[in-house]
């Protein structure tokens, strides 16, 4: 430890920790380093502003167990306003790690000798092999506002500098400083309080006391939820929007804008997923394609966890909060990508456009104004959805927000409203499909269906029981086989009667019986019978043989078909003949044949195919309801699978 | 839904099962009883069941 005095006021300074290089002294803000000479002074830095952070110099906590004390902050002021902090950890391994913290978000970092290309070279959206592959999601310039205690470099008054952030998957998190050549990498991650071992709770409470002002333009109430957050607030009564800065405001200008209510008053507290959230500020943007199209967003805001978004439109709802650029698999990040890639989900573009701010009040955690335009692409995979937007400018950057749909019921006991939220008439682009999806289970019971067939297929014994040819032609009587007694007289000459040697059937397994004739442009009729022997009980059967074919135009035709079958239900185990009686066409210029097999426990495969016809009914229907429902989500897209996107104008002609 | 649809999926593959292993077949044939002389009509044209027939084109 080395302890002096500050050159400046003389106030004891104390450099506690051995690689430190300058103190800030807490007396007259003097930026001192000790060097070979002694202590020497770099001027002084302005007071810090009450960022109202958790963390303070002195704090102990620990970082995958390596145990730090916070020795110093810097606050670094961004070029288009605001103030974050940056703490600096001295580990008791002797290494120096960086804690940034912006908008409730803290992020751990280490210097590595990465060498990354300039400023000028980076590209938003670029990922650096460098530096893991992580993503730039800003690139801006910041200047040293102020700052405090044991600090490991020189940090001069007012000195501004270029830097990069960069982000990835698995909360990495990356800092490029262009204030040195080459440029100094810092690499991390993101980290909670409860990570770097630092009891939230009992940390220094942050933003937790309402400020009341007024509003110099109309005097009405201006409550500041997150003065130490917030940029901009706009009142509600007169739309004067002012600058906020540590808690006071600046008139910035009146906005010309229509008044849009609220369906959720500011101030009002709801708890979402288990957070308390107070409603901080309220917006109305729109988006223009064929007509202008609106809807409003929500502020939402906890101390510990920051801000987060309550989107209303069209009466569907959604929780939306930000994302880190790099953990989106994105194939265009400057640009427009059929689907992106989220911590394994798959999302679908839904529509790109540029959205206005049309109507703001409330408190704002940056300078937003009415006509602000942003250019977004939305991705939906419902119930969640994705969101990028990519800001131009001076300070580029890419912001991803995820969201989730939220019923309206999920919102009205969310913020205790005592009003019945309206319920949407359209599908939302993120609203889940809650019919029945029966996919899987018609997949199981096909399985089991499929199984009960196989197992019915190779048990039937398919028992050929008889296979006869029958001679149509008259008989030719002889003294050995006498005619028997002429027919009555109106019997048709044109028909024969057949009885079968008998034979023994199993019973309970069904009965196929097969007839095949060669007759070509002409019909044989063929009416059977299963008859048991000892009760003469029959089982009828009919089958039509008809087959026509020629020549017509040079191609040859043919109709009809020369095979029948037929199946009879199991009859009992017994004795049995088959009674065949045909007739044919008596013009006909040659007596037809017949063949007929009869086979005993055969497989029906019409049977399986009913089976599966009952079983895909009902999951036909709800694929019907699935397919519509999902057909008028598409419908407002530009980029819907189903191809119908029409404009109001179409609808219009 | 999903399971309310299981069960009569189940309900019917056992059914169809249940048919088709005691040999059911969906249409019903006509039945009755044949007259004792039919089988002596070996040779003969006469038919006690004749529904006429008068197929071609």
């Amino acid at each position: 430890m080395t302890v002096a005095n500050c050159p400046a006021c003389a106030a004891p300074i104390e450099f506690a920790i051995g690689s430190s290089a300058v103190v800030v002294c807490g007396y007259c803000r003097s930026v001192v380093a000790r060097s070979d000479r002694g202590v020497e002074s770099f001027g002084k830095v302005a007071a810090l502003v009450d960022t109202g952070s958790p963390l303070g110099t002195g704090m102990r906590g620990s970082y995958r167990n390596s145990a730090f004390s916070i020795t110093g902050r810097t606050q670094m002021r961004h070029e288009a306003g605001g103030v974050w902090d940056e703490w600096y950890a001295a580990f008791d391994d002797g290494r120096w790690g960086w804690l940034a913290e912006a908008q409730g978000r803290y992020y751990v970092t280490f210097q590595t000798g990465a060498q990354v290309p300039e400023y000028e070279q980076l590209q938003l959206g670029a990922r650096l092999a460098e530096v893991d592959g992580l993503m730039v999601s800003e690139l801006g310039s910041a200047s040293l506002a102020s700052a405090e205690g044991e600090l490991p470099w020189k940090p001069l008054p007012g000195e501004s500098y270029r830097y990069a952030d960069l982000t990835g998957g698995e909360q990495k998190f990356a800092s490029i400083d262009f204030s040195e050549t080459p440029p100094l990498v810092f690499k991390g991650y993101q980290v909670t309080l409860s990570e770097l071992g630092i009891d939230a709770g009992a940390a220094r409470t942050r933003g937790a006391d309402l400020v009341q002002l007024n509003c110099s333009n109309c005097g009405g109430p201006l409550d500041l939820r997150a003065p130490d957050r917030s940029e901009r607030i706009i009142c509600p009564n007169c739309g004067s929007a002012f600058d906020v800065s540590a808690g006071k405001l600046q008139f910035f200008k009146l906005l010309k804008q229509k008044k849009v209510e609220p369906v959720i008053a500011l101030g009002i507290t709801g708890t979402i997923d288990g957070t308390a959230y107070v409603i901080a500020g309220f917006m109305q943007r729109s988006v223009k394609f064929d007509m202008t199209y609106y809807w409003t967003e929500y502020l939402l805001f906890h101390a510990e966890k920051g801000f987060r978004w309550l989107v209303h439109s069209d009466d569907h709802w959604s929780f939306v909060e930000p994302i880190a650029p790099g953990e989106v698999f994105d194939a265009a990040p400057l640009g427009v990508a059929k689907s992106v890639g989220w911590k394994g989900q798959s999302f679908r573009l839904f529509q790109e456009a540029t959205a206005r701010v049309t109507y703001v009040i409330g408190e704002f955690y940056w300078r937003v104004t009415v006509g602000e335009a942003v250019n977004t692409v939305d991705y939906v995979a419902p119930p969640f959805g994705l969101s990028k937007e990519v800001t131009g400018g001076k300070a580029p950057e890419i912001a991803w927000s995820y969201a989730r749909y939220m019923q309206p019921e999920e919102v009205e006991t969310a913020f205790t409203l005592k009003e019945r939220l309206p319920r949407p008439s359209m599908v939302g682009p993120m609203q889940p499909y809650t019919g029945p999806k029966l996919g899987k289970t018609w997949l199981f019971l096909l399985v089991l269906l499929i199984a009960a067939a196989v197992l019915l297929a190779v048990t039937r014994p398919n028992r050929l029981i008889l296979d006869q040819s029958f001679d149509l032609a008259p008989p030719s009587w002889s003294a050995a086989t006498p005619a028997p007694a002429p027919p009555s007289a109106d019997a048709p000459t044109n028909a024969r009667i057949f009885l079968t040697e008998p034979f023994e059937l199993n019973g309970n397994q069904n009965i196929r019986i097969d007839g095949r004739t060669g007759l070509q442009n002409d019909w044989l009729y063929v009416s059977g019978d299963l008859v048991e022997e000892r009760t003469n009980a029959l089982t009828g059967f009919e089958m039509e043989f008809e087959y026509y074919s020629g020549i017509d135009g040079g191609e040859r035709w043919s109709e009809g078909s020369r095979d029948e079958t037929a199946f009879l239900s199991a009859p009992p185990k017994g004795r049995y003949v088959l009674r065949v009686e045909a007739q044919w066409n008596p013009q006909a210029k040659a007596t037809p044949d017949l063949h007929m097999t009869v086979r005993e426990g055969v497989f029906r495969w019409s049977h399986f195919i009913l089976a599966l016809l009952a079983l895909s009914v009902i999951p036909l229907l709800a694929m019907i309801r699935q397919v519509s429902f999902e057909s008028q989500r598409w419908k407002e897209s530009a980029h819907s699978p189903f191809g119908n996107f029409e404009s109001v104008e179409d609808d219009d002609e | 839904m999903k399971k309310l649809y299981a069960l009569l999926g189940i309900l019917l593959i056992g059914g169809y099962a249940w048919a088709d292993w005691t040999g059911h077949e969906l249409q019903r044939p006509r039945r009755g009883y044949a007259p004792q002389s039919i089988r002596g009509s070996q040779s003969g044209a006469r038919s006690f069941w004749y529904t006429g027939y008068h197929g071609g084109k």
